[in-house]
């Protein structure tokens, strides 16, 4: 399958935006390490809680999606709808990173009162709860995660959900664990471009994404065979019914 | 009207247990052990270590997250066999479907013995105190799908119900401590003011040693050393050194009183710049600040909606053991023993008693602790929430709407000293109450003359005050001019000074209207009440104060005439809110349908009113009635929220439609619905209106001349 390695990119890619909300958990979960060593063992275990967690979620958008389809029998694009829900996600994400849309500022303190059981959990020193740590984190409201979900969800399939979400997060280790061994390696400056270049990245995603899924809005009653990440694997569909590329 | 009298104190200490998590009320009768009001605060404070121990609360944590970890394996396994085709599968799908039981099996059951254990405790200690908790049916739901879930992949055939089992537990514990965490932060202000009270203190010891101690081992009579920026720990009095101390916890005062040897000083006020020695006159717990503490945390268990949820939540309880049941036993009938004990425990797990319970007291607590935060004291939740219904404001006059009366101009005849006129009758003026005569006082203060010595001094009431000069025996006497002389003169200042029988002088007292009241009296009449002004003044006076502000007025009222107009306003369906001073308008105050007093002053004994404003800012009163308003609001919105919630959730349970996982969740979202709304109040709202009156008060400050 040939979308996989996409969707790792994609998470390398975003994982650079996403350094600033879970950038600092990161360096929390590095904090409790005595040494180098321990830190990596720490940030892998970390990551693997989110990556858990992630596969989790897919696994269940997947389901979820599968019903939907199963629902409205006669809608044959649900598959297609999910991705371009998914791409618009994901390229404003990508525009609220890059600071073309502004965020609604959040007003008042954290209203989760769980906040301080997960600032505890983060610098605890088993592994155990480093990686429930991470397991929550994966749980932290993400736009670029929504993004992700949806597409999981247009793969119609558990086990493929679970393994789309699984390759976004594998992406997202090696920004995270970076940040996690030397988040201040990299300069004040230096980080901001890299944020500016994977912001547009993320942009670039989503419009993938969503032409994909118009290249595959089909309205006739033929239903689409296969989700429209899998046509490069060799899709019947013809791109000649599309009303985006005639 | 409230059927209470004037002195509360008299009516016998209702002492709710406060619960150890969170502070509200819990309820039941005081024993040694923890009290916990729900299991969310049970389960919170093992969290949180409330009882000290550090190791056992990370593992409960734990527990906790690898439940959710146990649940979440438990859920991808569950949708892949949900998404099992129908009809016979394969001899391979087979053989992976039966993987998936065997490993849901594996998962649920971790998370039985880390989450059924806490549960199961509670429901223990709850029957331990006679009382009934759904708990207990929850977990015998739980077990009974579980049981049959293991049996069925045991023999390979028929469902498994394993995700239930994982769904209500994780949800049922993580909302009940969302909901104990929410409740935490309602009483965050209440222990805000607690913690400034020091843990440990230095006491000095007879031959001027000294010892660090705990503060709960202190006693009546301890010598304790203060140093500047410490905060005074329980109440005492002066035994050497001398400071200013801020007492803005306490009294609201904002400027800090300059303290020396044998003036008393009160729990929670800070010591800012001198070493103290400080003899203890109340023990920790009996202190100033504390007993504030107490008055205000009884506000809220005292609401008559809080008796009334009470109440419901009685007979709530065995009326949703009744519906559970029969559902069961109707499913099982009709569908089999799954589809009965799947239908139960939805009925069990959607009914939200917690989101009834939590109704009101919640909301109360977020307002009154946000009131709190604003030297607002809440005494009465009743009363509190009577002020957004409230039509008719009564408010006294001198020390209400005017700042209270001072001394203006002190005339001397025959070529008298001043300060010798206000040494002499400041001595006399010690003994009394009296406004004019603490105007006095306060002028001689201000001018740093010492009181002459004065021997039996004695008030006669209506007239004023006599006694015997120590230094030149003679007979003086201070009061109403027409007492001191013997005779009227219109020219004659108020309140004369004699010695023997020669008059030495007089004194002219003046009172400023407070700079925010047009605002905060513009702003009530906006809202579309009624506003008056009770004084016992004369007319032209009254006049004088209460036409400017637009108010409608009586004069000539004492304390008795005050308590008749109250009650006339009563008798004919009004609401009243009497604003007045906590201590003369006593009878006033309580015979409101809301007392709201200025003054109040430490002594939290003395308070008569329902509402104390600390820092006699009447600017706070159209905030406070806006809150009372959005508190009103967020009450009535929970409570039905919480009843349409079970009326239209356990029928539908009933039917056997609503999925036990689903109910979990929905169960949840009410909880949460009705906390998040209540917490909403807490927080701090920069309202425009309010900040006006702060900002943009103009000055109604013409000095009126008045008279005893």
């Amino acid at each position: 399958m040939t979308e996989w390695p996409l969707l790792v990119v994609s998470g390398m890619l975003g994982s650079a935006h996403c350094l600033g909300m879970c950038g600092p958990f990161a360096l929390a979960v590095g904090s409790a390490a005595p040494s180098w060593r321990a830190n990596l063992q720490r940030q892998m275990v970390y990551s693997a809680g989110r990556i858990f967690t992630y596969a989790v979620l897919g696994a269940v958008l997947a389901f979820c999606g599968a019903r939907l389809a199963a629902a409205l029998p006669g809608w044959t694009n649900v598959p297609a709808v999910l991705a371009i829900v998914a791409g618009v996600l994901l390229v404003v994400q990508g525009l609220l990173a890059a600071g073309v849309i502004r965020k609604p500022a959040v007003t008042g303190a954290s209203a989760c009162p769980g906040a301080g059981a997960f600032k505890a959990l983060l610098g605890a020193r088993s592994l155990v709860d480093v990686f429930l740590a991470g397991l929550f984190t994966g749980l932290l409201p993400c736009g670029l995660l929504y993004g992700m979900l949806a597409l999981a969800a247009s793969t119609h399939d558990v086990a493929r959900g679970l393994v789309t979400m699984v390759a976004f997060g594998l992406g997202t280790v090696p920004a995270m664990a970076a940040a996690g061994l030397g988040g201040s390696l990299l300069g004040l400056a230096a980080r901001r471009r890299l944020h500016a270049i994977a912001a547009w990245c993320l942009v670039l995603t989503g419009c993938i994404s969503i032409a994909r899924g118009a290249g595959h809005l089909s309205f006739t009653s033929e239903p689409p065979a296969g989700c429209p990440f899998c046509a490069e694997a060799g899709s019947p569909v013809t791109p000649s019914r599309s009303p985006v590329t005639p | 009207m409230k059927a209470r009298g004037v002195s509360r104190e008299e009516s016998a200490p209702v002492e709710p247990r406060a619960c150890d998590y969170c502070g509200l009320p819990a309820g039941g009768v005081a024993v040694d052990e923890p009290v916990f009001c729900c299991f969310g605060c049970r389960f919170a404070a093992s969290i949180t270590a409330a009882q000290g121990d550090d190791g056992q609360a990370r593992w409960m944590m734990t527990r906790l997250g690898l439940a959710v970890f146990f649940t979440m394996n438990v859920m991808v396994f569950t949708m892949l066999l949900w998404s099992q085709p129908d009809g016979e599968p394969s001899a391979q799908a087979g053989a992976l479907y039966g993987l998936a039981r065997h490993a849901c099996l594996l998962f649920t059951a971790p998370v039985l013995v880390l989450l059924g254990g806490p549960l199961c405790d509670d429901a223990i200690a709850e029957l331990r105190r006679g009382r009934a908790s759904l708990n207990l049916l929850l977990l015998i739901g739980v077990a009974a799908a579980f049981a049959m879930s293991a049996w069925a992949t045991w023999r390979n055939e028929g469902h498994v119900y394993f995700e239930v089992a994982c769904m209500v537990l994780v949800a049922v514990t993580l909302g009940r401590w969302l909901e104990a965490s929410g409740k935490l932060r309602t009483t965050e202000a209440l222990r805000e003011l607690r913690q400034l009270l020091p843990d440990r203190v230095r006491r000095r010891g007879a031959d001027g040693d000294e010892q660090e101690i705990a503060l709960a081992t202190v006693q009546a009579g301890d010598v304790l050393r203060l140093l500047p920026g410490e905060h005074v720990p329980t109440d005492g009095r002066i035994v050497a050194g001398r400071a200013s101390l801020d007492e803005r916890s306490v009294t609201g005062e904002s400027v800090p009183a300059a303290k020396g040897p044998g003036d008393a000083v009160h729990s929670g006020t800070c010591n800012l710049d001198g070493e103290l020695l400080v003899e203890v006159t109340a023990p920790p717990g009996a202190g100033t600040l504390e007993r504030l503490i107490d008055a205000v945390s009884a506000a809220a268990a005292t609401s008559r909606q809080q008796r009334l949820a009470e109440r419901i939540a009685a007979w709530f309880l065995p009326l949703v053991l009744v519906i559970a049941v029969v559902t069961c036993a109707v499913h099982w009938q009709a569908s089999g023993a799954a589809a009965g004990i799947l239908a139960g425990l939805a009925v069990v797990v959607v009914s939200c008693p917690c989101a009834l319970g939590l109704a009101t007291p919640m909301a109360l607590w977020a307002a009154i602790g946000q009131a709190t935060r604003r030297h607002v004291l809440v005494r009465d939740g009743d009363a509190f929430t009577n002020l957004a219904i409230a039509n008719v404001y009564c408010f006294d006059k001198t020390g209400t709407i005017t700042t209270g009366c001072r001394v203006n101009d002190v005339e001397s005849f025959g070529g008298v000293e001043p300060n010798r006129l206000l040494a002499v009758a400041a001595a006399l003026a010690r003994g009394s109450t009296h406004i004019q005569a603490r105007a006095i006082e306060a002028r001689a203060a201000e001018a740093g003359v010492t009181a002459a010595d004065i021997d039996s001094p004695r008030t006669i009431p209506g007239c004023g005050i006599e006694g015997t000069l120590r230094d030149t025996p003679a007979a003086v006497r201070l009061g109403s001019s027409p007492w001191v002389r013997g005779e009227f003169r219109p020219d004659d200042p108020p309140t004369l000074l004699a010695i023997g029988t020669e008059i030495l002088g007089g004194f002219r007292f003046a009172e400023d209207v407070r700079p925010e009241a047009a605002t905060a009296v513009g702003a009530l009449r906006r809202r579309g009440v009624e506003t008056w002004m009770l004084s016992g003044d004369r007319a032209d006076r009254a006049a004088a104060v209460a036409e400017p502000l637009d108010l409608r007025w009586r004069a000539l009222l004492l304390p008795a005439d005050k308590l008749a107009a109250i009650e006339g306003f009563g008798a004919a369906g009004r609401r009243v809110v009497m604003v007045g001073d906590g201590i003369n308008d006593a009878p006033a105050l309580a015979a409101a349908d809301v007392g709201v007093a200025l003054g109040c002053g430490a002594d939290v004994s003395r308070w008569s009113a329902d509402i104390c404003l600390l820092r006699d800012d009447l600017a706070s009163l159209p905030w406070l009635v806006d809150l009372a308003s959005r508190t009103r609001r967020t009450i009535r919105w929970n409570l039905l929220w919480a009843f349409g919630y079970n009326a239209a959730c356990i029928p539908l349970a009933a039917t056997g439609i609503v999925h036990p996982a689903v109910a979990a969740v929905a169960m949840v979202a009410s909880s949460l619905l009705v906390v998040s709304n209540s917490l909403r109040l807490g927080r701090e709202e920069p309202s425009a209106g309010t900040a006006a009156v702060h900002d943009a008060a103009p000055r109604v400050a013409d000095p009126v001349e008045v008279a005893a």
